[in-house]
């Protein structure tokens, strides 16, 4: 007996520190909302999200994932900018949360939502269409150079990720191409299959079904090293096989697009440390290892201000490259 | 071709399991759920149920999303027939000749021909998918955005020069429905168009909100107006032997169901989509069939012409779906995003890959069809009876249905008032003999047009001759322009016989 | 159509005020793409090309058919668009479904479902209580089972479902 009440004593003196650790715990369903429409990268980024937090139980109340892609996204990130101070939304985006601002007449300035996580990085190629009489990322810069707005590059949407990395290369080798827009990266990789463009620079899991048909090849990757080793996607190459594109005499370190989480404005900082530490113990699961592996992205982990100081400094280069090309929105 | 055989036999080995066909009865009932709700929808329907499939086989998810898919399709088109709702973009046309059919008291005869000539459709999509699969892929590989644009055209080409009534005001639906459909981001230039600096105009206009507006509201506001006070509830027959006598009606239609199955499946593996592909096939119908000129009435002809495309057209989506990973569809959408979670790579690798699961699949969609038609028609009855139902009751209850399926579209308040405004509009436009289809036809085609002919610009640095680069492109956009020229043809052409022929002597045929 | 005393609106008003419509949203139409190059850029049309020829096209038609109705003016001023009788009906159904819309930005879907039933099948429908009570709290119970639940997908809440914690 005695020893029950010593516990309940020890209990009840330890619940105030419990329940300061679990400062903040969401007290009504909480929104997931994806700015991009049902079936691309974002919305199965927030659909594993949602389903491993469901699996683990790392949230007391229950999920609703909405999808608002209308406007490349506009219509996510406005949504939550447009409920500052609730700490029961969050959208997710990629680096479209700052870039498209600057590029297009929005409601929302990338300031003006609380960064919350990045969790995945997705990678980007330089592809190539069958039966392209260059072999790699070094003929093909050399192709274009004596054939100047000849050679086609196909990517989704204009002044978006796609359109900048290829002015980037541009720039960097001194080339000059014919950019085409298209709705989406799925449907340049058809466009190179058909041998309609003759590259374009989609993430890998865009583009992984052309190249397995032999309907397209990769020549370079924009990383700082090599892909890990996986099993090999063709019979002759996997994915480390594919060099860097520095390797091949393309001057750009890196690009990457980030997979991340937005608040709205405004929200409390307990509800911001608890989100920030479920998406921690999200990226630390199998299942979300699993998925970065099935869609070959690189899985890293970013704070709220550790994103937030990659955000301002990723937004800066985003508006000097967009300055030299005419894009920024006035 | 043949050596498709043994493989699809395989499928079916797979496929056909109790499991398997619990999971299609599931899926199917569930589909017809939401597809009579207008707004939730096969696209919706099919990511709710996602995340349960994550720990199923690749077999037997594919086969619960899209049982779901065609059973959405089905509950689609009973909302076009009894209430004039179309529950999806692609069953507007069903409304052309179903609703004038159950409101004529033939409901339940309406609501069969519907499903069975769908089932005809989709049957003969697989077949078709079954029998060409590599043919049909290369071919589909062969459109670049200059085809694109000549498919895009030959189904304008088809529905809006085959229209009656004055082409002014056809010409201002299409017009309001080109420029509705071009608000928002603009692909090419990455822009912002006629936005006018309000946030909500940002995302675009959704077709399915202007749709349950122009047909569902007006059409409510014309039936208040029609009968003051009372309307009476229509006198439906509900037998099952009404049910089986419009089934034994349909092979009289083999002509209606064969073109319609054509134009279905063509526009499903180019990149046309299903919508599109109704539009046409009605189009066609009313200039080529015996019984065009009583399109619009009620005829069941044309309701066989869209029910019929429109199936077609989504089973033979399913193979640039599987093959190239392009989505004609916002369903095939969500599916491909479905495929990647699975551990499936859509491609051209994939029939070789994944053998077992592109055949279970196709195997699958044979029978789930089978099981599609008839659950559809075991609920005809049901269905057709809500409509003896007082008309002070079911009037209020399609309004709320109306904008619940606004809401649900994406979840935004200014949807409902949105919903209200194009019922406003659908109102005057009908009583003023608009033509409203043309509107709704260049919202579903207006921007891809647009993309796809900016886009073959770009590829040809302005030159407009690209259409006619090579024999695909160049055939398709000539026979688009000719059916655009036909009716000037036609009036010269009866210009001249009344100049040199004496005038027949009785009027008509 | 019944040929009843008191025509309310002639349809040569209503023709005249809907060309009139489109062509002001024409105007609009012209003025939203001028906010970019309307033209032939050295890659094809320009991101106003299209709406810019829209807009013109919709007010040009929309001009011929003003002039088309002035033209038959004689007719269409005949011709009833709308009897008083017809307006009543119309109004009586369009008026609270206008309300409907107001009130659900409001009180959310259903509790503006509930009102609105009350009013339509109880007040204008003149049908019995029970039946009246019945729809009224059935239709929102079932929907919010069938949205909330079986598609979770969250229907439009107001201050009521946020009391009882709902939302």
């Amino acid at each position: 007996m005695r020893k029950i009440v010593a516990v309940l004593i020890v209990v009840a003196a330890l619940l105030p520190v419990a329940a300061l650790a679990a400062a903040w715990q969401p007290t009504r369903p909480v929104e997931f909302v994806v700015a991009a429409g049902a079936g691309g990268g974002s919305d199965i980024f927030a659909r594993t999200v949602q389903s491993i937090v469901v699996k683990y139980k790392l949230m007391p109340q229950p999920i609703v994932v909405l999808n608002k892609g209308g406007g490349s996204g506009a219509e996510g990130f406005v949504y939550v900018k447009s409920a500052a101070g609730d700490p029961h939304k969050m959208v997710f985006g990629t680096n479209n949360e700052w870039m498209l601002p600057l590029v297009a007449k929005v409601g929302w300035k990338y300031d003006e939502l609380t960064p919350v996580a990045a969790m995945a990085f997705d990678e980007f190629l330089l592809w190539t269409r069958p039966n392209a009489p260059w072999k790699s990322a070094a003929e093909y810069v050399a192709a274009a150079k004596k054939r100047p707005g000849e050679i086609r590059m196909g990517g989704s949407q204009s002044k978006d990720t796609d359109e900048t990395l290829t002015r980037m290369i541009e720039k960097a080798v001194g080339i000059k191409l014919m950019y085409i827009p298209f709705k989406s990266g799925g449907e340049a990789a058809v466009q190179l299959s058909g041998e309609h463009i003759d590259s374009n620079v989609n993430n890998p899991a865009e583009n992984v079904g052309q190249w397995k048909g032999g309907k397209g090849t990769p020549l370079c990757v924009f990383s700082k090293s090599r892909l890990p080793a996986g099993p090999k996607v063709t019979a002759t190459m996997g994915w480390s096989d594919i060099p860097t594109c520095k390797e091949q005499g393309i001057p750009i370190e890196e690009y990457k697009m980030p997979r991340d989480v937005f608040m709205p404005g405004g929200v409390p900082e307990g509800a911001l440390a608890f989100y920030a530490q479920m998406f921690k113990k999200v990226s630390e699961t199998p299942e979300w290892a699993d998925y970065i592996a099935k869609t070959s992205q690189t899985g890293q982990y970013m704070g709220p201000a550790e994103l937030k100081a990659f955000i301002k400094a990723d937004e800066e280069r985003g508006r000097q490259l967009f300055q030299e090309q005419g894009w920024l929105v006035k | 071709m043949l050596d498709n055989l043994p493989l699809l036999l395989n499928g079916f080995s797979l496929a056909v399991s109790p499991y398997n066909i619990m999971l299609m009865m599931v899926g199917v009932f569930l589909g017809i759920l939401v597809g009579v709700l207008p707004g939730l929808g096969a696209p919706n329907g099919v990511t709710l149920l996602m995340p349960l499939t994550f720990g199923m086989n690749p077999v037997s998810a594919i086969i619960l999303l899209t049982s779901m898919y065609w059973g959405a399709l089905y509950g689609g088109s009973t909302t076009s027939i009894l209430f004039n709702i179309p529950g999806e973009p692609s069953s507007v046309a069903t409304t052309f000749d179903g609703h004038p059919m159950a409101k004529a008291g033939r409901a339940t005869e309406a609501l069969t021909t519907a499903f069975v000539a769908s089932g005809f459709g989709a049957l003969f999509g697989v077949v078709v998918v079954t029998i060409l699969s590599s043919w049909a892929t290369r071919f589909a590989l062969r459109f670049s955005p200059v085809e694109y644009f000549s498919v895009f055209m030959l189904a304008f080409g088809s529905f809006v020069a085959f229209g009656g009534g004055s082409p002014i005001k056809a010409l201002v639906s299409l017009g309001l429905g080109f420029s509705w459909a071009s608000i928002g981001m603009d692909t090419v230039s990455g822009s912002m168009r006629l936005t006018y600096g309000f946030n909500e105009l940002s995302r675009g206009i959704n077709l399915l909100v202007v749709v349950i507006g122009l047909y569902g509201i007006a059409e409510l506001c014309q039936t208040m107006q029609a009968s003051p006070g009372t309307v009476q509830p229509v006198a439906t027959r509900l037998s099952p032997r009404e049910v089986l006598r419009a089934v034994l009606a349909m092979p009289r239609y083999w002509i209606a169901l064969l073109r319609s199955a054509c134009i279905g499946v063509w526009m499903g593996i180019t990149p046309g989509g299903p919508t599109a592909a109704t539009f046409m096939s009605y189009g066609v119908g009313r200039r080529f069939s015996k019984a065009g000129a009583r399109f619009g009435t009620g005829e069941p002809q044309g309701l066989v012409s869209s029910e019929t495309a429109d199936q077609a057209a989504g089973s033979a989506a399913m193979l640039p779906m599987l093959a190239l990973g392009l989505p004609s569809s916002a369903t095939a959408a969500v599916l491909l995003g479905g495929l990647m979670i699975w551990g499936l790579t859509p491609g051209p690798a994939l029939f070789a890959e994944r053998p077992d699961f592109v055949w279970g699949l196709i195997a699958s969609m044979y029978v789930s069809n089978a099981v599609c038609v008839i659950m559809a028609l075991t609920t005809v009855p049901l269905f057709a009876a809500v409509l003896r139902a007082p008309f002070n009751i079911t009037g209020p209850l399609i309004v709320i249905v109306c904008l619940v399926g606004a809401w649900t579209v994406g979840s935004n308040r200014t949807d409902i008032a949105m919903v209200l405004a194009f019922g406003a509009v659908g109102y005057f436009m009908s009583r003023l003999d608009y033509p409203v289809a043309p509107l709704v036809l260049a919202m579903v085609l207006g921007d891809r047009t647009e993309d796809a002919f900016r886009q073959s610009m770009i590829l040809a640095k302005g030159s407009i001759w690209i259409f006619w680069s090579n024999p695909l492109a160049g055939t398709i956009i000539t026979v688009a322009l000719l059916c655009f020229a036909l009716p000037g043809f036609t009036a010269l052409w009866r210009l001249a016989r009344r100049q040199f022929l004496p005038p027949p002597v009785a009027s008509g045929r | 159509m019944k040929q009843e005393p008191g025509p309310f609106l002639s349809r040569f008003v209503v023709e005249t005020a809907f060309a009139l419509f489109t062509g002001a949203f024409g105007i609009l139409i012209i003025k939203g793409a001028l906010e970019f190059s309307v033209g032939w850029g050295d890659i094809g049309p320009e991101p106003g090309y299209f709406p810019f020829r829209v807009g013109i096209l919709i007010c040009l038609a929309s001009l011929v058919n003003l002039v088309w109705a002035f033209i038959r003016h004689r007719t269409l001023a005949a011709d009833t668009f709308l009897t008083a009788e017809q307006t009543r009906c119309v109004a009586a159904f369009a008026i609270p479904v206008v309300v409907l819309v107001g009130v659900t930005a409001v009180l959310g879907l259903y509790v503006a479902t509930a009102l609105y039933l009350l009013f339509t099948v109880g007040f204008i429908g003149r049908h019995r209580p029970s039946v009246t009570i019945a729809l009224a709290v059935g239709t929102p119970v079932i929907l919010f089972v069938l949205f909330e639940y079986v598609f979770l997908t969250p229907l439009l809440k107001g201050p009521l479902e946020h009391l009882l914690g709902w939302y």
